[in-house]
């Protein structure tokens, strides 16, 4: 019975209310019995509230084919003498059978966990963008990732899906004179985001510059390892920038990326297609690749995550600095300006007049890279 | 504890209770010339250099009260509280103190939302040997090595 | 009724065709699906894998498959500009050349979105794309206008020689006032779909090697030099291994397209040149890549080298008349002006607009093995898709192929 319901709730929106109505009674995500909130109710629930009557189908048939009338070209293509209605069921029919033929060929003898895998695994390839998400939908898919992760670990995660803040605007400011390539900032940030340390991926990058020469990236080693801080040498980190107007979000053919209205550019890794097409338009070296599948050690994985931020990515899709968005959205700094033992790393609300962001930025020499690009960082470099 | 300097009002941690044997008179009961007097008392504080400017400019009296030793000395030997011990750098280091207090200089501990809580200044730099030794980064990316190969 | 059981008899013959034909064409056949299949096999290693079975890194983080798919998209383009003369201009000579020319299209069309999705890092999400089920970042996003220009070129491009054949096949003259406006808008259409092309890769301020207003007439040029050069050789071959007949005349009149194109395509590789090595800026630096190496890093000098010489070679060949009407010079001229094309507008533009990094740094980009087996899979795919389509239209525009009513 239960196997029946399952391919039902993926449905085409015939039973959705229910499906609704089932899994708001447990914040587990499971709408069959898989935590103990459930009750025996859920299992009660007759065959035929899931199955639906070859009336009601047509009607529903009929329904969707009101508003399809006008603009429906598959007469004109294809010359078809078939009967519409009957093309119609013959097509959903066949698509119900895929369905069912997916969720079978894992179910029918498997425990109830395997389903319930089976089912979620079903719903996030098929949930929607992100960004156009309602706040229920948000919080449906947190669940549902928070629930996988707990049959495929056996361990427990938090996940936020907590949106900006009204009136607040992140920034950055880096002060070149006090930086000195210790990268206890590198250390927090992999620790802190989960990044793929097969590859170590790192989103900053500590440049080391010689002194009088101004700053010359390309003679920079960024990649050092002796004492430092070295003779006659500084220090300048960069990451992602969280432009205000980041040109990565305006080539992302299917808006995976956007920036979110407290300024931070984030990604919905779900959504990414991987064509790496932002990575091109970055100017400023700001975003990663999955080229293969992540892997953190479990023991080191930081569980406090945020949908946008440091949730485990997969393989072959794109991903950032975004201000660590499960700490900063908390009010917190970044793991990076946290762990800089120098303080050479400001963090704050640039619309809070009295910040420390705001002071740097109106009593210190500031400058930002590449600023003739119009990409308007929010990351300032200043000097002592 | 809560501080207000050049117009900037955050929190900076409280320091004397941090100090192992604060109250200092609790050994120095009299008055540092007439300690060194008698020879019945150990010696302390022996093992501390003072590696801050040069001897010309200072010795442990610039800041250090020997009639006084619960707190700390101005130049013009006003007392400050060791909780203010920024005051006391602010004699030489005014530029580096505006900046702590407007927050280019320094590490702030609280994150960015109010309340500010800073690091004061002794939380980073020993006030005897203020300069920060050098020593080898976290972290080294063999992988990057690899890829420019 | 009657056109439905024509095209479903339509499909029937062609496939009876297709699966017989000569040794000669069997083996091909047989050597195409072999390459294809171990393309498939490669590509599921990289499918299992992730895309760090291939060369490309977060420094060269697009290679061998967008290097393709770029000049592929010319070599379609390419193919359509002769469908102008022969439909609107009722100019004969073109006639045979032009199904051909459309069959190239369609199959270089294929390849480039075959291209692009063994690019992409999550194929099973693709239909994140399509508008309406997906999210589509339109006009935003230079490389959905890209998807959708490709795509109804694609369809432009199978339902006009379609139809034309449809008609022969059944016996009839197809009828020109459906494919003159359909040739006039797949013409515009190719302009379109290179510029496009090109636009994405020249809309990106961080690239300064690409950000650069020539690429986009640039990129025209070598299209209209590499794509008939292409059919050229194709008419060639199909000369020598069918009984069609293709003029000398058609071929010389294609071949004047390829020779003022590939002119034209020089002049701007010199204003290009010029303006790089004249007033070098930092931003000239991938250029110095590209033809000098940067800091002993070199991978890109022996491919640039070969392709300048045999482009400039071929095309001052090509410029002398007695040369040019040589059929057997203007097949070699064709042929070294189709791979220097490739080279200089796959591996020598993709690869150095990534080179040096955002910050100067210099990571050399050598394709992997997986990488290079897909590649010649897909273009193995190509051939096939397009022989197949050229031996159809051949079979009915020789009459071998007609639709037998049957009552």
């Amino acid at each position: 019975m239960s196997e029946k319901k399952k391919w039902f709730t993926l449905d085409f929106g015939l039973s959705k209310k229910q499906s609704v109505t089932e899994s708001s009674r447990c914040g587990c995500g499971s709408a069959s019995g898989g935590c103990s909130s459930h009750t025996n109710k859920t299992s009660n629930l007759s065959k035929s509230e899931y199955t639906i009557s070859a009336d009601e189908f047509d009607a529903a048939v009929e329904d969707s084919m009101a508003s399809e009338t006008n603009k429906d070209g598959f007469q004109q293509v294809f010359n078809v003498p078939m009967d519409r209605r009957t093309a119609f069921r013959k097509l959903t029919a066949s698509l119900l059978i895929g369905a069912g033929a997916v969720q079978t060929s894992c179910s029918p003898f498997a425990g109830e966990e395997t389903k319930e895998k089976a089912q979620i695994d079903w719903e996030e390839q098929f949930k929607g963008n992100y960004k156009l998400m309602t706040q229920e939908e948000k919080q449906a898919t947190v669940d549902r990732l928070v629930r996988a992760y707990q049959l495929r670990k056996k361990e427990n995660i938090t996940m936020s899906a907590k949106d900006a803040t009204k009136d607040v605007l992140f920034g950055y400011a880096f002060n070149i004179s006090k930086c000195q390539g210790y990268m206890n900032c590198v250390n927090a940030c992999v620790t802190e985001n989960n990044q793929d340390r097969n590859s170590e991926m790192q989103y900053i990058r500590i440049h080391e510059m010689k002194d009088g020469q101004g700053f010359k990236f390309n003679e920079a080693d960024d990649n050092f390892y002796h004492e430092v801080p070295a003779a006659g040498h500084f220090y300048m980190g960069t990451q992602c920038f969280n432009c205000d107007e980041p040109p990565c979000v305006d080539v992302c053919p299917v808006e995976a990326t956007w920036r979110e209205e407290d300024g931070l550019v984030v990604i919905d890794y779900d959504w990414c297609i991987g064509c790496r097409y932002c990575m091109a338009a970055c100017p400023y070296d700001g975003r990663r690749f999955n080229w293969s599948k992540p892997e953190v050690p479990e023991d080191e994985v930081n569980k406090n995550q945020h949908y946008l931020g440091n949730r485990m990515r997969k393989k072959g899709v794109m991903e950032k600095c975004t201000f660590c968005i499960q700490r900063s959205r908390s009010g917190k700094d970044p793991a990076c300006v946290e762990a800089c033992p120098t303080g050479a790393r400001i963090f704050g609300n640039l619309l809070d007049p009295d910040s420390t962001i705001r002071w740097v930025l109106e009593n210190k020499q500031v400058f930002r890279l590449k600023e003739d690009l119009g990409t308007e960082p929010k990351f300032w470099y200043f000097m002592d | 504890m809560e501080i207000t300097e050049a117009d900037h009002t955050f929190f900076i941690p409280e320091r004397k209770s941090q100090i192992k044997s604060y109250a200092c008179i609790e050994c120095h009961s009299k008055p540092l010339t007439e300690m060194q007097k008698g020879s019945e008392l150990e010696q302390a504080h022996w093992n501390i250099k003072l590696n801050h400017a040069n001897s010309n400019a200072m010795n442990c009296a610039t800041c250090h009260n020997g009639n006084d030793m619960n707190n700390l000395n101005s130049l013009t030997g006003k007392s400050i509280d060791f909780n203010k011990s920024f005051k006391l750098c602010a004699q030489c280091h005014a530029n580096q103190v505006k900046d702590w207090a407007g927050g280019a200089h320094g590490k702030n501990i609280g994150g960015w939302s109010k309340p500010r809580v800073a690091h004061n200044c002794i939380n980073c730099h020993n006030p005897h040997a203020p300069q920060i030794a050098s020593k080898w980064p976290v972290r080294f990316n063999t992988q990057k090595v690899k890829e420019r190969k | 009724m009657e056109t439905f059981r024509a095209f479903i008899s339509l499909v029937k013959d062609s496939f009876g065709y297709i699966t017989h034909g000569s040794k000669a064409y069997h083996v091909w056949m047989f050597f195409l699906t072999l390459i294809m299949l171990i393309g498939m096999y490669f590509y599921s290693i990289q499918l299992d894998e992730g895309l760090s079975v291939t060369g490309m890194t977060d420094r060269v983080s697009w290679g061998l498959y967008i290097s393709n798919f770029t000049f592929l998209v010319g070599v379609a383009a390419a193919a359509v500009m002769l469908v102008m003369p022969t439909y609107v201009l009722h100019d004969i000579d073109f006639k045979q050349a032009v199904l051909i020319g459309e069959g190239l299209a369609v199959s270089a069309l294929v390849m480039c979105l075959a291209f692009v999705v063994a690019d992409m890092g999550g194929p099973s999400v693709l239909w994140h794309m399509i508008p309406i089920i997906g999210v589509f970042n339109f006009p935003s996003s230079m490389l959905a206008w890209d998807v959708i220009a490709l795509n109804s070129y694609l369809f432009i491009n199978i339902s006009i020689p379609l139809d034309i054949l449809f008609r022969h096949y059944q016996g009839k003259e197809a009828k020109s006032k459906v494919y003159i406006p359909g040739a006039i808008l797949s013409v515009l259409w190719a302009v379109g779909i290179h510029l496009v092309t090109a636009f994405l890769y020249q809309g990106l301020q961080a690239r300064p090697f690409w950000n650069n207003a020539l690429l986009g007439p640039r990129f025209l040029a070598s299209a209209f030099a590499a794509g008939p050069a292409l059919i050229i050789l194709v008419l060639a071959a199909i000369r020598k291994f069918s009984e069609f007949n293709i003029a000398d005349k058609t071929i010389k009149k294609i071949a004047l397209i390829v020779t003022v194109a590939a002119q034209i395509n020089l002049i701007m590789l010199f204003s290009e040149l010029f303006k790089e090595f004249y007033a070098p800026t930092h931003h000239s630096e991938s250029a110095y890549y590209l033809f000098f190496g940067l800091e002993g890093k070199t991978a890109l000098l022996p491919w640039i080298w070969t392709a300048i010489p045999l482009n400039i070679l071929a095309t001052i060949m090509l410029t002398f008349h007695k040369l040019r009407n040589n059929l057997n010079v203007l097949y070699l001229c064709c042929a070294m002006l189709f791979v220097a094309i490739w080279i200089e507008k796959g591996f020598g533009l993709i690869v150095p607009g990534f080179i040096p990094g955002p910050y100067g740094k210099i990571e050399e980009y050598t394709p992997s093995w997986v990488e290079i087996w897909v590649t010649l899979g897909i273009w193995a795919m190509g051939a096939f898709v397009f022989t197949m389509l050229a031996k159809t239209s051949i079979g009915i525009e020789l009459g071998e192929l007609r639709y037998k009513r049957k009552k």
